[in-house]
């Protein structure tokens, strides 16, 4: 049996107890490292052992043979503190049995005491030492002992030994001979007579086998059968043998286990090209098959300990292997690890390594373990690895939608983008089927691809479709799904991809609408004529407005005609001619119509048309190029042209009645003219004159008629001057307006007019602000003022002192001036409308003078601003001037 | 302050302006002597020699705008390209109250300044009063 055999090893340990036995001095021996092959007895020893002649002092070592213990192969240990039992065979022929055990000790030498174990005596002696310490062991180590006389066939057993079969003592009573053959299987009893034989002829050094018996309960207990002669008659024939039984039950499930592992490890080596190893852990060697050194690289012949194990690994790798192998072997954890190793040869190479530890007794007793190359497996999984990231990120980062979904429409996965299109939490949407979510309309369609796709019609389908967003409104989504299939080309699950194309479908709708609008205005537009026109001048397309005005059909026209047949060649060539003046270059005559359009000029002008008749035709027309923005390039041209006859016609009765109006003007700016020179001059004489008489011909003054001509001439004067502002004022509109300050134009009119009021009793009130600034011409203003504030004192009541109040505000861009007084106040209701009229006076006062409000209203005018007035009879009138504000 | 003036021209074609203005110049005693043309025409081409020779020369005109021949305004274009240094006193005299007319006066240096018909004895005195010490 191997060494390695755990039942070898328990016996070895037994029989290391055997060694302490107690010591009877007999004889002396003495070992001497000079003569190391023999030992030097003294006289006891040598009557001991019956030596007699020259050389009785002098033992040879060979003579000395192992005596109870078969181990102890060199018979004679030197260098042992030890007991040694050893036997020699006396000249007699009577063996001696020899208790050895050294008792002193020198550099290069040794004393030993011998002890004759022999005979009954001995023997019993050993024995009953051996009993005694082997029932302290034997309770420790739960052995069954028995004792058998084979003469008398007496049979001993101790509690023990009833106790593996599960039985007290005392049941068994009585014990004999035939009690063990009671229990034990019949298949051993064979096994067990012919181990006995062998060790009784002597051919074995004990008797030892494994044989089954019978429990209490039924079961078969697997028990370690050992035993010994251990006395002899006086012809050598055993007459006792003892012996131990060691329930094995245990340890015989455990070999079966691991013989199981082993076969199977076996097989998945051979399969899988997965090695074995084994750790003897007595001599620390390590057995590799030939799939491990295959793989470390060594051959055959190369040993192997566990630090060379150790040392295919390198840092973190040799760490994680040493720390395994020290759990493994301390504290029996079997370990699995993924490591990376080095081979004999330099090459870097992942392994996985498992160890198991196996236990007997609470103590490893070895690692049996494999060893596989798993770098191809782990190439493989890292491009899986590579391509799962790889997948999970396209996933996850895809611009579109992208989504995972089971056979039965579940989403499995779904990214971001998807979330995000259809507004709901990731969560959310793994809880819903795409049925869930899809618009009814376009669920058919969609689950009819899905079911081709399934059946195997199709490998993928795109369709356009609609969604519903969580929040309900419509998604539109261009979807494309494909399957995935398992190896066994069993559907899995799809893959789909969903980009979000509402915006696109809403332009496509709009886009549509908007065909529709303009091709029902194309069509039902009769007084304007649409030409479609492409970039070869060909006509494509015209309208029935085109019809209309130039009296073509479509089928004469589109497709074949060039554009320029629809214009008058008199036309073109002064088109032609126009053109090459205004741009400088020579322009064909295919391209007259195009040359500006295509500069990037819009044209819209008036121009002659031709009907099909031949007749020209006035149109009002415009040239727009059309422009394929994804090509950026020119297609072709839109024309549209309106019969211009009518408002050409409008237009030259227009221009004829703006010439009549401009003579009417120049006749009057004549009269004007007339009125402010030649009329004044004469009315200038006769107030001259009048004068004139005064100083020359002072007694012809002296008439009643005189101070009447006097008059006459004085208001004939006044009234021609008025006349003259009127006509004068239209040419002072392009005086410029200045930013004036009010309050100070005010005070500087009231000065002027102070003696008029101190005359008439008035008091002024005055509210303006210092900071207001109008928009106004000097003169106007002063005027305005002017002629407000002498109204406002001349209308007086006649018993009331008259109050003029000034008082102006800032209102935005305006500035709102309001002149008011208590005098007399006007009748609204008979003089209202022709209040600022020419030549109006309303109170019948000697000094009014009906132009007053009229200039003022035309200065304020002028100005771009107005005038009104409120005002009650007898109670007072407010003129309010709206004048602009300064700007700045 | 000059008390009576040497010679006056007046240049106007209305006789019963020219009749009047004299008069009142006769009655006021403004000036010695005075000469009277009907039309720029007649004025420059008298005057012309006058200062060209160093001939006696008016030392104040008075220029109606509105004459037939040729206007005022021809007159002074034409008057102004006359060498001569010394400096004659001139006053538009006109019946016309437009601005234009006054604005377009103001523009030569010739012209002292412009008075509007009809011509009274204070506006003569005020001509008189506003005179220049030395020509």
């Amino acid at each position: 049996m191997d060494r390695n055999n755990p039942f070898l090893r328990f016996f070895n340990e037994q029989s290391s107890l055997l060694e302490h036995a107690e010591e009877f001095t007999d004889g002396l021996l003495l070992w001497e490292e000079a003569h190391p092959d023999q030992l030097i007895i003294n006289s006891k020893m040598a009557d001991l052992l019956g030596r007699t002649g020259e050389d009785a002092g002098c033992l040879p070592l060979t003579a000395l043979y192992a005596h109870f213990i078969p181990e102890n192969e060199q018979a004679f240990n030197a260098q042992t503190e030890k007991e040694q039992m050893l036997g020699y065979r006396r000249p007699d022929g009577n063996e001696v049995c020899l208790r050895i055990r050294r008792i002193r000790q020198k550099a290069g030498s040794g004393l030993y005491k011998a002890q004759d174990f022999s005979g009954i005596h001995g023997e019993l002696e050993y024995y009953r030492d051996l009993e005694l310490r082997h029932s302290q062991v034997l309770q420790v180590s739960n052995l069954g002992t028995w004792d058998w006389n084979i003469s008398t066939g007496e049979m001993e057993f101790n509690e023990r030994w009833a106790e593996i079969l599960g039985y007290t003592l005392e049941e068994l009573q009585p014990i004999d001979s035939d009690t063990w053959l009671r229990f034990v299987h019949p298949e051993d009893v064979e096994t067990s007579d012919l181990a006995l034989e062998a060790h009784i002829d002597g051919r074995t050094p004990h008797y030892e086998c494994i044989i089954r018996m019978k429990h209490k309960n039924g079961h078969w207990v697997w028990v370690l059968d050992k035993g010994k002669i251990v006395s002899r008659d006086a012809s050598g024939k055993a007459n006792r043998i003892s012996g131990t039984h060691q329930d094995v039950t245990e340890l015989i499930r455990q070999e079966n286990e691991v013989k199981r592992i082993k076969s199977a490890l076996e097989y998945a080596g051979r399969v899988a090209r997965i090695g074995t190893w084994e750790l003897n852990i007595q001599t620390q060697q390590v057995f590799w098959d030939d799939v491990v050194r295959n793989i470390h690289e060594v051959d055959e012949q190369f040993v192997v300990n566990l630090d060379r194990v150790i040392g295919y690994y390198e840092g973190d790798n040799r760490r994680q292997i040493r720390e395994a192998f020290r759990a493994c072997l301390e504290e029996g954890k079997p370990f699995d690890e993924e490591l990376q190793m080095i081979t004999a040869k330099g090459k870097k190479t992942w392994v996985r390594k498992v160890a198991y530890p196996y236990l007997i007794n609470g103590r490893v007793a070895g690692v049996s373990g494999l060893l596989q190359d798993i770098s191809p497996t782990r190439e493989l999984l890292r491009s899986l690895e590579k391509q799962e990231e790889t997948f999970r990120q396209t996933f996850e980062n895809a611009p579109n939608g992208m989504t995972l979904v089971s056979l039965e429409g579940k989403f499995m996965k779904v990214n971001r983008n998807l979330c995000k299109m259809l507004g709901y939490e990731e969560d959310e949407l793994l809880r819903l089927t795409f049925q869930d979510i899809t618009y009814p309309d376009d669920l058919e369609q969609d689950l009819k691809l899905l079911n081709e796709l399934v059946a195997g019609k199709r490998d993928s389908y795109r369709m356009e479709k609609r969604y519903y967003h969580k929040k309900g409104q419509v998604i539109w989504a261009d979807l494309s799904v494909s399957m995935v299939s398992d190896s066994d080309g069993n559907p899995e699950f799809f893959i789909s991809q969903i980009s979000d194309i509402s915006l696109m479908k809403r332009v496509q709708n709009r886009l549509k609408e908007v065909n529709l609008r303009l091709q029902s205005v194309y069509n039902a537009t009769t007084e304007l004529a649409i030409i479609e026109v492409g970039a070869d001048g060909i006509i494509r397309s015209i309208n029935r407005g085109t019809e209309t005005l130039l009296g073509y059909s479509q089928a004469e026209l589109e497709n074949t005609v060039h554009i320029n047949r629809l214009w008058p060649t008199t036309y073109l060539e002064r088109r032609q001619r126009e053109l090459e003046d205004q741009f400088g270059e020579s322009i064909g005559m295919e391209e007259v119509l195009w040359v500006k359009p295509r500069k990037g000029q819009f044209e819209a002008r008036e121009g002659v048309m031709q009907t099909k008749g031949g007749l020209p035709k006035p149109v009002f027309g415009t040239i727009t190029p059309v422009h394929d923005a994804l090509r950026n390039a020119f297609t072709g041209y839109l024309i549209t042209a309106t019969d211009f006859s009518a408002m050409k016609e409008a237009r030259d009765k227009i221009e004829h009645l703006l010439d009549l109006s401009q003579d009417q003007n120049d006749r009057l700016m004549n009269f004007a003219h007339i009125v402010s020179h030649n009329l004044r001059s004469h009315a200038g004489n006769f107030a001259m004159l009048i004068d004139l008489m005064k100083m020359d011909v002072p007694e012809h003054t002296d008439h009643h008629f005189f101070p009447m001509l006097e008059n006459s001439a004085l208001a004939l004067k006044e009234t021609i001057d008025h006349l003259n502002e009127v006509v004068v004022m239209h040419s002072r509109i392009h005086d410029h307006l200045e930013s004036l300050n009010l309050l100070e134009y005010a005070n500087k009119v009231l000065r002027s007019v102070t003696p008029f009021l101190l005359e008439k009793k008035a008091t002024v009130q005055l509210d303006i602000d210092a900071s207001l600034q109008v928009h106004a011409i000097p003169a106007y203003l002063t005027s305005i003022l002017h002629n407000l504030v002498s109204n406002a004192a001349k209308y007086r009541k006649p018993d009331t002192d008259p109050v003029i109040t000034l008082s102006a505000q800032k209102k935005g861009a305006i500035v709102e001036l309001h002149v008011a007084d208590n005098g007399l106040g006007i009748d609204m209701e008979k003089h209202g409308k022709l209040l600022f009229s020419m030549y109006k006076t309303f109170h019948g006062n000697k000094d009014a003078r009906g132009v007053g409000l009229f200039l003022t209203k035309n200065q304020v005018e002028a100005m771009g601003g107005e005038i009104r007035v409120t005002s009650s009879k007898n109670v007072g009138s407010t003129f309010i001037v709206i004048l602009n504000a300064d700007k700045t | 302050m000059r008390t009576k003036l040497d010679q006056v021209t007046i240049i106007d074609d209305d006789p019963i302006f020219v009749f009047g203005i004299t008069r009142i110049m006769e009655l006021a005693n403004f000036c010695d002597s005075f000469t009277v043309f009907k039309n720029g025409q007649e004025a420059i081409d008298y005057l012309r020699p006058c200062f060209l020779n160093g001939d006696k020369v008016p030392e104040l005109i008075l220029l109606d705008l509105n004459m037939p021949v040729m206007d005022g305004w021809q007159f002074l274009d034409e008057f102004v390209r006359i060498p001569c240094e010394k400096k004659v006193v001139l006053y538009v005299v006109t019946s016309s109250i437009n601005p234009q007319d006054i604005k377009r006066a103001r523009l030569y240096e010739e012209v002292t300044d412009y008075a509007v018909k009809p011509v009274t004895l204070h506006q003569l005195k005020k001509i008189l009063e506003n005179f220049p010490e030395e020509l």
